[in-house]
């Protein structure tokens, strides 16, 4: 062959066709893997829905956490406060604790529901 | 055809055709499926496998058992597979959903195992039979599975109990919604 | 594609400009023989006694079969291929090799990573799908090194000097394109981003056809048509078809997949897309086999080619190739199937084409193409003789294993029986191939200094 030219290229011919074929091959490739990947992709729809209710579930568990350390008025009409306040309320007036336990002993629909059970299951 | 690039090109068709019409196709209709109830409401099949099965497993890709062994039924009409006992439905793509590995085998030197589970009596039982040979049987006994202490008998190593509990696992009693169970 | 070999005992330019990775190739192709053959004596003898080196989880059964089946594909045919491939384009071609160090290093690199794959198996580390048991960091690996060893007759191809085309040369460039994109695709999809459940199998089942049928079977029938009209003197008949008959093959090959997984757990339509391309198959055996015995049989070609060491192989070969092709198309139907399906005869009919084909094919080349690339001669007549007359009865000895351990798996009949012809193949092929791999390192030792040893 002809490749005798006095001035040797960096890259020899023969290395040259060498490096076209690996170019053939591994565009032949990508193609195949991207066409994987991306049918793949579909069933992933099902992991992000899984994904966003994990995301959706650590909200709503830290609003809740924020309920314990706030004070401020829920939803059906009661009070919550921090509980380091109301340990020292209790401490300094414990006839409120004989007024809560007979507030419990009502109808329990009326109960206050626990704060995280709000969250999804 | 003189040009390499066009054979290249050529034979590069004729392989993406296949990918395409077989497992693309493929992907698509079976990437989808999930476990489902055998009937409205009802708990969702096949089962998860417990963590010393998923261990298990892991022993039986290691000792080749696959080479001997399949895990999968056909249907009554394509071979005797039900008719020998094996199962009482042929296997389903449904049944493997869960599976890492899915290790269907193509040689059956010895009797299918898919739903092993469900026929063996005992732990005891599947241990004797991987400890020793049955006579005739080609199947080597996994000796080195055991350590034999000073009384005499003979202890499973945590391999061993692993893949009891992978055998065990392995059953298809279960109706899915390709496959019913007869009764 | 005439050469110049009138002067023998000297070795032309292109012979001495490949000679070096040649030599790299079929040398490493005889040391993993002679393992997969040692290998596959050990397996049989364990059937007949299953308690033999049963100590030591090392060496159970499924290790070392596991082990044979990858160092007789990857190890022996693969690297022998490598071989056969490079010296056939480079004569059709008229292709003197520069840089020589790029293929030997791939070579070195292909066996030192199959080297190390099977050490894992052996302790331990495989996963289910046949052919693609080593751990997944071999596989990329091996794909670079391929890359190196094995991309060369296509270059050649694409820098020869006239426009002809011979059909040899398409099933070359075929088969080398094939490996590498389903390897680096079946990876992808069982091991690295692995698909769910029986897709596993129906991915596996794609890469397996397409493995057999076309990086082995293709670059073997290229040795076929090459050494029938080289050695014959002929040209091929009908030639016209062989275009038609590569295009097919390709075609329909790569759909056969789910053919082997008839009565399996994936869609029945899938099924049935492998049993009608099973079926297609017909076309391109049926041209092959008019190509290659229309050429021989005519005026006692036959006759000549069973007095011609390289043709008698191939012949062989060819008439394997036939036949399993025959057997494959027959067995899918499903109703045949069902009765060999898992059977060890579907085992047999394996090994019709790995070895009964494809492996006499390049036994059938290495007698012509080692003398050449040596300027030696073989040092024993005796020694080929023996290999072929071993090679032949035990090739044809694992069908009749096949067929008794099939009617055993049927029946109840004692099965370590049904297997002593089995292990009767087994010995007689060790013994052919000791007798081959000690001629053929005869030769290459013979001559060491091959580069500078040029004439024409
Ligand atoms: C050489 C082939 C071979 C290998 C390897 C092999 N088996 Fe077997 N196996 C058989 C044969 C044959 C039988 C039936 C005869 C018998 O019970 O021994 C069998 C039977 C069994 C049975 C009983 C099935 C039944 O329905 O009663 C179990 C369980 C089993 N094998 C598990 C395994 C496990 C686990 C491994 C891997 C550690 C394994 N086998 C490896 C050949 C093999």
């Amino acid at each position: 062959m002809s490749d005798s030219n006095n001035s040797r290229p960096v890259i020899s011919g023969q290395v040259a066709s060498w490096l076209g074929v690996i170019a053939f091959l591994a565009v032949a490739i990508a193609v195949i893997t991207y066409a994987y990947l991306a049918f793949r992709s579909t069933d992933g729809v099902d992991a992000d829905r899984r994904l966003a209710q994990k995301a959706l579930r650590a909200d709503l568990e830290s609003k809740a956490k924020g309920k314990l350390a706030d004070s401020g008025r829920n939803t059906d009409g009661t009070y919550h406060i921090p509980i380091e306040a109301a340990i020292s309320l209790i401490a300094a007036k414990p006839e409120v604790l004989v007024q809560l336990r007979q507030s419990n002993v009502g109808p329990g629909a009326t109960a206050p529901a626990p704060v995280f059970t709000n969250g999804t299951k | 055809m003189k040009n390499l690039n066009l054979i290249l090109a050529g034979v590069f068709f004729t392989l993406a055709a296949s990918f395409g019409g077989l497992l693309l196709s493929g992907q698509v209709q079976l990437g989808q499926l999930h476990r489902a109830p055998a009937e409205e409401g009802g708990p969702l099949f096949p089962a998860k496998e417990p963590g010393l099965a998923i261990q298990g497993r892991e022993v039986y890709l290691s000792l080749g058992c696959v080479t001997c062994h399949t895990q999968q039924v056909r249907p009554a009409g394509q071979g005797n597979d039900i008719a020998r006992g094996w199962a009482s439905r042929p296997s389903v793509a449904r049944d493997y959903v869960l599976q890492s590995q899915v290790l269907l085998g193509n040689r059956r030197l010895g009797p299918d195992l898919v739903n092993y589970g469900a026929r063996v009596k005992s732990d005891d039982e599947v241990h004797t039979h991987l400890r020793t040979s049955m006579p005739g049987s080609v199947m080597p006994a996994y000796g080195f599975l055991y350590t034999q202490s000073k009384d005499g008998s003979f202890r499973p190593t945590e391999d061993a109990v692993a893949l009891v509990a992978y055998l065990k696992s392995l059953k298809i009693d279960y109706s899915s919604p390709e496959a019913k169970l007869k009764q | 594609m005439s050469q110049d070999y009138s002067s023998r005992g000297s070795v032309s330019r292109i012979d001495a400009s490949i000679s070096v990775p040649v030599r790299t190739f079929i040398f490493s192709s005889l040391l993993w023989l002679l393992v997969a053959s040692v290998l596959s004596l050990i397996v049989a003898l364990k059937l007949q006694v299953p308690s033999f080196l049963g100590e030591c989880p090392w060496f159970t059964y499924g290790r070392i079969e596991t082990l044979q089946r990858n160092a007789f594909i990857y190890g022996w045919a693969s690297n022998a291929l490598f071989a056969l491939n490079l010296w056939i384009m480079s004569s059709l071609a008229r292709f003197e090799l520069k840089s020589s160090w790029l293929p030997v290093l791939g070579g070195i690199v292909w066996n030192l990573t199959l080297t190390y794959g099977l050490i894992q198996v052996l302790l331990g580390q495989l996963n289910g799908f046949a052919l693609l048991e080593m751990p997944k960091e071999v596989a990329p690996a091996m794909v670079v090194a391929f890359l190196f060893a094995a991309l060369w007759p296509a270059v050649a191809f694409a820098r020869r000097p006239t426009g002809n085309v011979f059909v040899s040369q398409w099933y070359i460039i075929g088969a080398t394109f094939v490996f590498p994109v389903i390897t680096v695709v079946a990876q992808l999809m069982l091991l690295w981003c692995p698909t769910l459940g029986v897709m596993q199998a129906l991915v596996h089942s794609w890469f397996y056809q397409n493995l057999i049928l076309l990086w082995l079977g293709g670059s073997a029938l290229s040795a076929v048509y090459y050494f029938v009209a080289k050695e014959s003197g002929r040209t091929i008949s009908a030639y016209y078809l062989a275009t038609v008959g590569f295009w097919t093959l390709f075609l329909f090959a790569s759909w056969t997949g789910p053919a082997t997984l008839l009565g399996g757990p994936i869609p029945v339509w899938l099924q049935s897309v492998g049993v009608v391309a099973a079926l297609l198959m017909l076309v391109p055996t049926v041209i092959t086999a008019v190509n290659i015995f229309g050429t021989l049989a005519p005026r006692n070609g036959i006759a000549q080619a069973w007095n011609n060491t390289t043709l008698r192989f191939v012949l062989v070969g060819a008439i394997s190739f036939t036949l399993s092709a025959l057997l494959n198309i027959v067995f899918s139907t499903r109703s045949l199937n069902a009765l060999v399906r898992f059977t060890p005869f579907g085992q047999a009919q394996e090994h019709l084409a790995i070895y009964s084909f494809v492996s006499m094919v390049i036994f059938g080349a290495a007698y012509y193409i080692l003398p050449r690339l040596t300027g030696s001669f073989w040092p024993s007549a005796k020694l080929v003789h023996l290999h072929f007359w071993s090679c032949a009865a035990g090739s044809l000895l694992f069908v009749v294993a096949g067929l008794t351990q099939g009617w055993a798996a049927h029946g109840r009949t004692d099965f370590a029986v049904s297997a002593l012809p089995g292990l009767l193949a087994a010995s007689l092929l060790l013994v052919g191939h000791f007798a081959f791999a000690l001629n053929a390192l005869g030769m290459l030792a013979a001559d060491k200094a091959p580069s500078n040893r040029r004439s024409y």
